[in-house]
């Protein structure tokens, strides 16, 4: 029997998982039979993992308003300590004579007392970047998936394979989608992670063969990539591939959005060859006269590469056009 | 607390979660708006009646969601009735909406759906019309069709060869047959397997997902996966349906409930885990 449908907190609380039993149970049998609710617990679920925007409860910037007071008052016991030290030497601390010694007595203090924080604060090696495999196994595939470019990616020829793969996916594409699914379901929400899984859920989107699953993997992506590119908001290649995942959608409102995305990234880094090139893509298909200068301007800064080839096939074939 | 500042202070959130209600009903323009407008009247009404029931043991985004969306649900049952369009038609927008709509809801063939739709939608043309037919999930009509032909509403065109009806005819018979069969056995099934098998082939959530949903370990639950699909594939053979009938049906769009029956030799979410 399907009893009255479950408060909405609670319906919230099993898509945390934080719902012990015997709620828990009740909830698993009154969605075992009640579409309504099960549509919505999908659905909030699917915002959970799409979002990644809900205020953290450890934010960033209380993480760094908590790092600067402790910096603050290991400086300062550093400082007492080396005053006292320096009265003790029967000498009086003269900051502005002494400033070379003080200031490396603070930091010598500061990394012994604050190792820790250090850990959080310093940026030491360069976290490996979880797109080096996903770039590395691109570049075998027989045909490029997305006209637009990544960045970073290199150039594969983008041949419409039509007969040739309708037993399914090549091998090829078999380990990037391998790749891309360990990727996709990374953890994390700063702006490299959310960049790397969106690109993950752009090319899974690109070698799909359902529709449903095309869309679904999109609008992950876009997802993903708009939240990297708000957090990061000066870094040109975010711009660009969140506008390379927008092109993908073919609309007319989706490739506004991406032309107004590479805007930014090109005024971040107007000679940036991916945003060019995107950008001339995202004309050809909305404004072909623009996209004449455009694609010239991309042929300005690439001449010679495999892409530039595509460009001034692309340049040749609008200036045929009647 | 202040309700006001509150919902202040989360209007930015307030607005993210509208957005994606809108998108997973494909609802945009004028109608995302109006529907904007009522969420927040909705969470504003009766003094934040509805902010003032949060207790925080969810998350507010998740609390957020649920009860936009189910305002929203309790707005189309005022205007559709009981009922909801499949997840398929939901990802593919209004306009695959209203074909669902008029075709498992009104009882309408999919020519003349078709045609209503295009009224709506100029934009869409034939072959996007197909691709959107392809698409949405036939179910029985609850009732026969209560859109009255108009002079636009064509017969459909009966292109198809005598041999070409009776095939259909029988993926049709074959297809009543095995959905028989499967809401059979999802009903025998104990609740927390029926709502796993729900959730994994209506609504393609993935299983990490759905593993933290279910307190369940991702691997256990992949493997019971496939268990209580063997189960259902064995259930369907005992009542007679090939699986060559199954794929068949697939391939031709006449199935009630799209479950892949082969099981997946690896499932590629469960890479990384």
């Amino acid at each position: 029997m399907l009893l009255a449908h479950p408060e909405a907190e609670e319906l919230g609380q099993f898509v945390e998982g934080t719902l012990d039993e015997p709620e828990r149970t009740a909830i698993v049998q009154h969605l075992a039979d009640c579409d309504d609710c099960r549509m919505l617990v999908v659905d909030a679920a699917e915002f959970e993992t799409q979002s990644a925007v809900e205020p953290q409860k450890w934010g960033i910037a209380r993480w760094l308003a908590t790092a600067a007071a402790v910096v603050f008052v290991v400086a300062l016991g550093s400082f007492s300590n080396h005053e006292y030290r320096e009265n003790a030497a029967g000498r009086r601390i003269d900051l502005v004579d002494d400033a070379a010694h003080f200031i490396t007595d603070c930091f010598d203090t500061s990394i012994r007392d604050g190792e820790w924080l250090l850990k959080h604060l310093a940026p030491g090696p360069s976290s490996p970047d979880p797109l080096v495999k996903v770039e590395e196994d691109y570049g075998k595939l027989k045909a490029r998936p997305l006209e637009a470019r990544l960045s970073g990616f290199r150039h594969v020829a983008r041949h419409t394979m039509r007969g040739e793969n309708d037993d399914g996916a090549d091998v090829p594409t078999l380990i990037l989608q391998g790749d891309a699914a360990g990727v996709a379901e990374l953890r994390g929400d700063d702006p490299q992670t959310l960049h790397a899984r969106g690109i993950a859920h752009l090319l899974a989107a690109s070698t799909a063969t359902e529709a449903n699953e095309i869309r679904s993997e999109r609008s992950s992506a876009v997802a993903l990539l708009q939240e990297a590119a708000n957090r990061a908001p000066d870094n040109a290649a975010y711009q660009t591939d969140l506008a390379a995942a927008l092109l993908t959608a073919g609309d007319k409102n989706s490739r506004d959005l991406a032309i107004a995305h590479l805007k930014k990234a090109l005024t971040i880094d107007p000679r940036n060859p991916e945003a060019l090139f995107n950008q001339a893509l995202a004309l050809r298909d909305s404004d072909p006269k623009a996209a004449i200068p455009a694609f010239q301007r991309y042929l300005a800064v690439d001449p010679s590469s495999p892409w530039a080839d595509e460009a001034r096939t692309s340049l040749e074939n609008l200036q045929e056009a009647p | 607390m202040n309700w006001e500042t509150f919902f202040l202070d989360n209007l930015s959130l307030i607005e993210r979660v509208i957005a994606f209600v809108c998108r997973k009903f494909g609802l945009t323009g004028a109608d995302a708006e109006d529907f904007g407008s009522a969420s927040k009247l909705k969470l504003i009404d009766n003094d934040y009646a509805v902010l003032r029931k949060f207790e925080q043991k969810a998350s507010l985004s998740t609390y957020l969601t649920i009860v936009i969306e189910r305002h929203y649900l309790d707005q189309k049952i005022h205007e559709w009735g009981k009922w909801r369009p499949s997840m398929r038609a939901r990802q593919a927008g209004d306009a695959a909406i209203l074909l669902e709509r008029l075709v498992s809801r009104d009882g309408l063939g999919i020519a003349e759906a078709s045609t209503v739709v295009r009224q709506k939608f100029t934009e869409l043309d034939a072959r996007a019309l197909e691709r959107l037919a392809a698409s949405i999930v036939v179910r029985q009509p609850r009732r026969q069709s209560s859109v009255e032909r108009t002079e636009e509403m064509r017969e459909p065109a009966s292109e198809a060869s005598a041999e070409d009806e009776l095939l259909s005819g029988e993926r049709e018979v074959a297809a009543r047959r095995a959905g028989a069969v499967l809401s059979r056995e999802l009903d025998r099934m104990p609740p927390e397997d029926r709502l796993i098998m729900k959730l994994k082939f209506i609504d393609a959530m993935k299983v990490s997902t759905m593993a933290r949903m279910l307190k369940a370990d991702q691997k256990q639950l992949y493997r019971r996966i496939e268990r209580l699909v063997a189960m259902l594939r064995e259930a369907l053979l005992a009542a007679g349906v090939a699986m060559s009938d199954i794929g068949d049906m697939l391939t031709h769009g006449t199935d009630a409930l799209r479950i892949r029956f082969a099981v997946p030799d690896r499932d590629p979410e469960e890479g990384s885990s």
